[in-house]
């Protein structure tokens, strides 16, 4: 699949079948800078169409820069092929050898030319591991959140992007992923995390939100989509009342 | 507790700091590995695997959760040792993908399953402190090791000799130890303590001191506890409270080892 963000962004992602009749992302982006082309992430391992695609996009040249926001599958599945390429592979991990010593090493919260244009790389206010980074693109306004702000999504509906009704994404589909993916939430205090989050964004001007395991979502749209989310996280978090409940859900 | 602005004692800037990578091997009358170490360490793994084993087959291997550190080398194992049987935590998530498809054919453990390894005997439980969702932890009641993978975690001194130490020999002093040491380590591992209850995490530990009562505390990236397991356990409570407090954006390590 691809799908064009904006002029220069395209998402080229895969899914997967997440169980009970569900689809997740595991989503691959690429960034034509107008002076290089940027993969951000390299898919799972056994997925191919993704580099067929990126070769469609670059003619056949292949890309010059390949940014991983997280050191682990399947965000890297490609990665080792590219390093051997010849590709410039950026690593959000510190202990980069500990992966298969390709990378360089990008450290949190820098702004910093890459490719022809700026990129910061900011703390993740949401993740799950801490090897990860989101990655903005100040060209093109979009932030590339990796394991935050995903959800899964239906058969059939691989390719919706978040622009108009808000029905792209549905509540429950939201809930799941992070019942799933994020399940310390069941232990914060909504109001940390949900002021953190809404303060990291608010220094970025968002086109879009591209997440590695969801729906991207049109810039316009965060802040409802950011009511959803913590909509869901005051939930989970809500039905906290012990260990034995946490062990049941 | 406080972040410091000096580097600790321990800490000599001649000299490396290391991060800490464990495997446990129970090698009694079944044969069990618990996490493979990273790929830059498969080498190491196998040698140690040929050596303690001397011969002998692995009957399993237990993988605590479907990344790199972790489980890097199950293809590289299960190929040297191709009747153990691979078991991994339950999940959704497609963890296969981590592991390689040589490691497709694979069962998985939840919260209460058990094993029974003849001299020695596992049981999987639940993980409440976690990067990746899908993670488990193990306790074995012969040793009263609990394997608390990611959590418990430190920072050490090849300068000083630190490296394959047990806490007691690298402190006597537990309150400082868990101040310098285990305060950076879980802000660092843990982004998400920032925004945490303590109080959720603190019933989290009693309710796993109440069911195993650990003599042995045993983390995949720090000293292995073996004198006063339970207060260690509860030693993290007060570093989870003061990393709840001090939120995100708060990297304590960079001041730790500056």
């Amino acid at each position: 699949m691809s799908v064009q963000l904006t002029e220069d962004v395209h998402w080229v992602g895969s899914c997967e079948d997440a169980g009970e009749g569900r689809h997740v992302h595991v989503s691959v982006y690429f960034i034509d800078t107008g002076d290089e082309y940027v993969l951000v992430d390299a898919g799972p391992p056994h997925e191919t169409d993704i580099g067929d695609e990126v070769d469609r996009l670059t003619g056949g040249a292949g890309v010059d820069t390949l940014l991983l926001t997280h050191t682990n599958m399947p965000h890297t599945g490609h990665a080792r092929e590219y390093a051997d390429r010849g590709v410039r592979v950026l690593s959000a991990t510190d202990i980069p050898e500990e992966f298969g010593g390709y990378g360089e090493l990008w450290n949190r919260d820098e702004t910093v030319e890459l490719a022809g244009r700026e990129f910061s790389f900011p703390k993740p206010p949401m993740t799950d591991h801490v090897y990860s980074l989101w990655l903005y693109d100040h060209g093109s306004g979009v932030l590339f959140s990796s394991e935050a702000l995903g959800n899964y999504h239906p058969p059939g509906r691989c390719e919706a992007v978040w622009e108009e009704s808000g029905d792209e994404v549905s509540r429950a589909e939201v809930e799941a992923y992070v019942r799933d993916r994020l399940p310390w939430v069941r232990y914060v205090a909504p109001e940390k995390l949900e002021s953190t989050l809404r303060n990291r964004l608010d220094g970025y001007d968002v086109s879009y939100v591209a997440p590695g395991h969801g729906t991207p979502v049109a810039g316009e749209h965060l802040d409802a989509y950011l009511d959803r989310l913590m909509d869901v996280v005051r939930e989970v978090a809500g039905e906290w009342s012990g260990p034995s409940d946490a062990a049941r859900s | 507790m406080d972040a410091m602005d000096e580097p600790p004692p321990w800490y000599d800037p001649a000299g490396e700091v290391h991060a800490q990578f464990n495997a446990y091997l129970f090698a009694g009358e079944e044969t069990l590995l618990f996490d493979t170490l990273p790929p830059n360490m498969r080498e190491d793994v196998l040698d140690a695997l040929d050596t303690v084993l001397d011969g002998r087959g692995l009957d399993y291997l237990v993988v605590s959760h479907p990344e790199a550190p972790h489980g890097g080398n199950a293809g590289a194992i299960l190929d040297a040792h191709p009747d153990a049987e691979l078991l991994v935590p339950e999940t959704d998530e497609l963890h296969d993908l981590a592991l390689g498809s040589a490691v497709e054919d694979h069962g998985e453990v939840t919260d209460g399953d058990e094993l029974d390894l003849g001299s020695h005997a596992v049981e999987f439980c639940r993980s409440p402190m976690f990067d990746l969702a899908a993670t488990t932890w193990m306790y074995e009641r012969e040793t009263g090791a609990l394997f608390t993978v990611d959590a418990y975690g430190n920072a050490h001194s090849a300068a000083a000799g630190e490296c394959g130490r047990f806490v007691d020999e690298l402190t006597d002093d537990p309150e400082a130890f868990t101040t310098q040491r285990w305060l950076g380590f879980h802000s660092h591992t843990f982004p998400w303590f920032a925004y945490v209850e303590p109080e959720r995490l603190a019933a989290e530990i009693e309710a796993l001191v109440d069911r195993f009562d650990p003599e042995l505390v045993a983390p995949a990236h720090g000293a292995p506890i073996r004198e006063d397991a339970v207060g260690y356990l509860r030693r993290l409570v007060p570093v989870i409270e003061r990393i709840s407090d001090l939120g995100l954006g708060q990297d304590i390590r960079v001041t730790e080892l500056a």
